[in-house]
């Protein structure tokens, strides 16, 4: 299974990503996940998230759970982008890319891997109520 | 004998670095203790960690590991809250 993690503190320019796919012809599914900055957090509204990351940890452990996706699916590539630092509301904070035969297993791989992201991988937020640059 | 004694180093992350008021620190410990040992020492250095044992998640190296783990020379413990990624 082709895998790519990356973090970056750069905006996430999805049609960019997009049209980096790679993708086999035997391949007939692509599932897009997005996570963006809500402008209510904690009954609050907010400006924007900063992000931290153990950023080491993040790595290993994002690949301990691509190796067990890669045991329970027939997944071609997954390709993962998450955002450090301060990230404003309606941007895209992480962006996931899930290639596969069929739509099953990409909707539920891809699923699976946000579950286990939020139980395990060391990235934490913090919201920022006032106004940001 | 006098027990050997091995450095081990500790990481805070997210808001326990404003607890402790430090990212990370360095600790001599007894040769042969484990993460849950040292986590009690921990907490009794850095009196504001007490109570926020359900909520803290430690990490050796980078990996979760279990807390009768015994600790090695050169390994790092890294402490932080419930994680939020996303």
């Amino acid at each position: 299974m082709k895998r790519s993690i990356k973090l970056t503190l750069e905006p996430i320019v999805e049609s960019s990503l997009i049209a980096e796919r790679k993708m086999s012809r035997e391949m007939g599914a692509v599932n897009y996940f997005s996570g963006i900055v809500r402008e209510g957090e904690e009954g609050k509204t907010i400006k924007a998230i900063k992000y931290e990351a153990f950023e080491k940890m993040v790595l290993h452990q994002f690949d301990l759970i691509l190796n067990e996706i890669e045991e329970r699916w027939p997944i071609e590539s997954i390709r993962l982008v998450h955002r450090t630092g301060k990230v404003k509301v309606n941007e895209s904070s992480l962006w996931i890319e899930v290639i596969s035969p069929h739509r099953t297993e990409a909707f539920e791989a891809c699923q699976w891997l946000i579950d286990e992201m939020k139980k395990r991988v060391p990235i934490w937020k913090q919201p920022i109520f006032t106004e940001v640059d | 004998m006098e027990q050997m004694q091995i450095d081990i180093k500790v990481n805070f992350f997210s808001y326990f670095k404003d607890l402790t008021e430090c990212e990370s620190t360095v600790l001599q410990l007894p040769q042969g203790t484990n993460l849950d040992q040292a986590l009690i020492i921990i907490r009794q250095q850095y009196p504001k960690m007490e109570g926020m044992e359900r909520s803290t998640l430690a990490a050796v190296d980078l990996e979760y590991v279990a807390k009768n783990h015994i600790l090695e020379a050169g390994e790092e413990i890294s402490l932080f809250p419930p994680v939020q990624g996303g």
